[in-house]
């Protein structure tokens, strides 16, 4: 096992110099000039040229980025052109927020959504079931500024139960927290549903119920445990998703996270916080994806890496 | 803290299956799946079921234990005496005491029929653990036992194995142990040899002969190999379509088959010594049984099939004691 997750490191590790260098060309195709973004358009002609010069920005691509790549093996993602602090200090100071928001939608749609789907499951074709299904089907197909302004109008403005921007206490996480899960709640329930009710089809669920065990065991300790692993990685694709999609909830309500910080700095053209920021989501959704491997492979041993002898 | 059964006389009847209706809802409409079967088995006794694929064995296996599969399944009507109670009328909860302690159900493909994600040990020791609430230690050691007793090979290292790390032959016997665990006056084996190979298939029938013997418990054995079931049988229910159609002792069965189905049968079993160019399969294909009509289902592949065979469906007549088929052609007394 110790081997199987060194092993992944180094691939997890290969995976993330490829973003890098996906988010880093990818910038460069992308219209707009920093230094003109960042002098203004009054700006003279060798001012630019001077501040092209002290960026590094008149060097061929590749040097470029075999610098950036160097650097960033150190530990150095540079410096932020609005700012000029270092970029892993923008993103310590953000990232902690948007973990924050993120755990707490997936703890939500979690709690709620296996559950659900497992009780649909149970009673498909109920009343339940039904109302359910089509809940899920609206819930997929909201656009999340829609729902977050929806939401803060009725639950901050109509009610003023919750403040509707900024980051504070609990208070301030329910609003963001409910937007960014519905999309995931809705996707687990579906993902939940489906799989149980495959699982139930299977002749050893019959088998046990045959064997006198208490339906309550049936279903969560036979059933469960075996519809558990498309489950569990649906719920780490949607983590990653969560990260990724933190961008507009935090912009609708004002939440200081990372995401608000990536879609400041595309305005700015400030690509180094650009290449950061995407570099520290991708390395989280990287470890999700580890994470979650290791766990299946405890739920189901046939999973588990093959050991050698 | 183990609980003795009551404890009865040899020659009783254990189970009294009466008029058993069993119906799943699909789109297309409603399928009588078991239509009015009855069966009759005393303590101790093997019975065997025997019929093609999709005439209703299965489930007939299930719904003796209610297990009819939800939400379009159901027992209409019927009976199902179990040492004289109604199975049909009890409660959930007192079926799910009943299940695998009284009667316990071996299914068709020992490779589906058992959880892939738990050991083996547990799977065999968990409904002892949930009857006879055994610890979990106690639990590990029956299983042992019990695959000592089935003949698998240093059984303290299988119990940790999960099913995928089995061969079929012995998954099965992990089923037949696991079902035997609580000592079920009733066991039901569902074509639990068909899905394996031919030697492991006589092994297993020969495991379940002298499992019979020295455990004493009885059997319904289902199989659509007459050959299985002549060999394993003492009393033998022929089904079609849902319905018994002819239902005798085994050596009265061979001797004197009666009903054209069962005669069909036997030309399809090979035999060892009986030269014949190929296998004589009964013509056609089992009804759809959506659209069976009003006559015999067999009249459409019967090769004595007359006019009123189509239109009125033949009644269950006792030809001679212990006996009974259900063709118009003996039924010319009536
Ligand atoms: N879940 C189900 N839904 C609809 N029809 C079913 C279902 N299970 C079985 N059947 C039908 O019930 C009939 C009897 O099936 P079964 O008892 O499994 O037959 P056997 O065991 O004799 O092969 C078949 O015609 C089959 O099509
Ligand atoms: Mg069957």
């Amino acid at each position: 096992m110790k081997e199987f997750i060194i092993k992944r490191l180094v691939v997890c590790l290969a995976l993330l110099v490829f973003t890098s260098g996906i988010t880093f060309f990818l910038l460069e195709l992308a219209p707009g000039d920093p230094a003109l973004m960042m002098l203004g358009q009054d700006a003279t002609q060798e001012g630019l040229t001077a501040l092209r010069r002290e960026m590094g920005l008149d060097q061929p691509l590749l040097s470029r980025y075999a610098t950036f790549l160097g650097d960033l093996f150190q530990g150095d993602m540079g410096v932020s052109y609005q700012t000029h602090r270092p970029v892993s200090q923008e993103i310590a100071a953000t990232f902690p927020a948007t973990l924050e928001l993120s755990v707490a939608s997936m703890v939500i749609a979690i709690i709620i959504g296996v559950p659900v789907g497992i009780t649909c499951a149970i009673r498909q074709y109920s009343l339940t079931d039904r109302v359910v299904r089509f809940a899920v089907l609206i819930a997929v197909s909201l656009p999340v500024f829609w729902l977050g302004l929806m939401i803060i109008y009725l639950f901050s403005i109509v009610l003023g139960w919750f403040p509707s921007f900024g980051r504070g206490g609990l208070r301030h996480l329910v609003l963001p927290a409910v937007t960014m899960s519905c999309y995931s709640l809705a996707i687990i329930v579906r993902m939940t549903r489906s799989s149980m009710l495959e699982v139930l089809r299977c002749d050893y669920i019959t088998a046990t119920r045959a064997k006198g065990i208490h339906e309550f065991y049936v279903i969560y300790k036979h059933a469960l445990r075996n519809a558990l692993v498309p489950v569990i990685t649906i719920i780490g694709l949607q983590f990653g998703v969560l990260l990724g999609g933190a961008v507009i909830t935090e912009t609708i309500f004002a939440w200081p996270g990372l995401g608000r910080l990536m879609v400041q700095a595309i305005f700015a053209r400030d690509y180094p916080i650009i290449r950061g920021g995407v570099l520290m989501i991708s390395a989280c959704s990287i470890l999700i994806t580890l994470f979650v491997d290791i766990i299946c492979s405890y739920i189901n041993p046939s999973l588990k890496p093959v050991e050698k002898s | 803290m183990y609980v003795e059964k009551p404890q009865h006389n040899e020659n009783d009847t254990l189970l009294c299956v009466r008029n058993l209706k069993t119906h799943i809802r699909s789109d297309a409409g409603e399928i009588r799946v078991v239509d009015g079967v009855d069966l009759q088995m005393k303590r101790g006794e093997t019975v065997g079921i025997v019929g093609e694929s999709g005439c209703g064995k299965s489930m007939t296996g299930l719904s003796i234990l209610r297990l009819v599969p939800g939400p379009h399944g159901r027992i209409v009507s019927g009976e199902i005496l179990f040492n004289g109670q109604d199975l049909a009328s009890l409660d959930e909860k007192e079926m799910v005491r009943l299940r695998g302690n009284e009667i316990a159900m071996v299914f068709q493909d020992p490779m589906t029929s058992l959880d892939p994600l738990f050991a083996v040990g547990d799977q065999i020791g968990e409904s002892m653990r949930f009857h006879q609430k055994l610890s979990r230690k106690e639990a590990r050691n029956r299983a042992i036992e019990l695959l000592k007793l089935v003949g698998v090979p240093s059984p303290e290292l299988r119990i940790k194995d999960r099913p995928d790390q089995l061969s079929g032959g012995l998954r099965q016997r992990v089923m037949l142990a696991s079902a035997l665990s609580c000592k079920p006056s009733l066991v039901i084996a569902d074509e639990p040899t068909t899905a394996l190979d031919v030697t492991i298939q006589a092994q297993i029938l020969e495991l379940i002969k002298q499992l019979r013997e020295e455990t004493g418990t009885s059997f319904i054995l289902i199989s659509h190999d007459l050959g299985v079931i002549a060999e394993n049988c003492q009393h033998v229910s022929v089904m079609y379509a849902g319905k018994i159609v002819e239902s005798a002792d085994v050596r009265e069965l061979f001797d004197n088959p009666l009903h054209p189905y069962t005669t069909g049968l036997m030309e399809s079993i090979p035999r060892i010594g009986v030269r014949k160019d190929r296998l004589e399969a009964i013509p056609g294909i089992v009804p759809n049984p959506l659209d069976l009509g009003e006559g015999c289902a067999f009249s459409p592949r019967c090769s004595c099939s007359e006019e009123h065979c189509e239109q009125k469906a033949p009644p269950l007549v006792e030809v001679c004691p212990g006996h009974e088929v259900r063709c118009w052609k003996y039924c010319n007394h009536l």
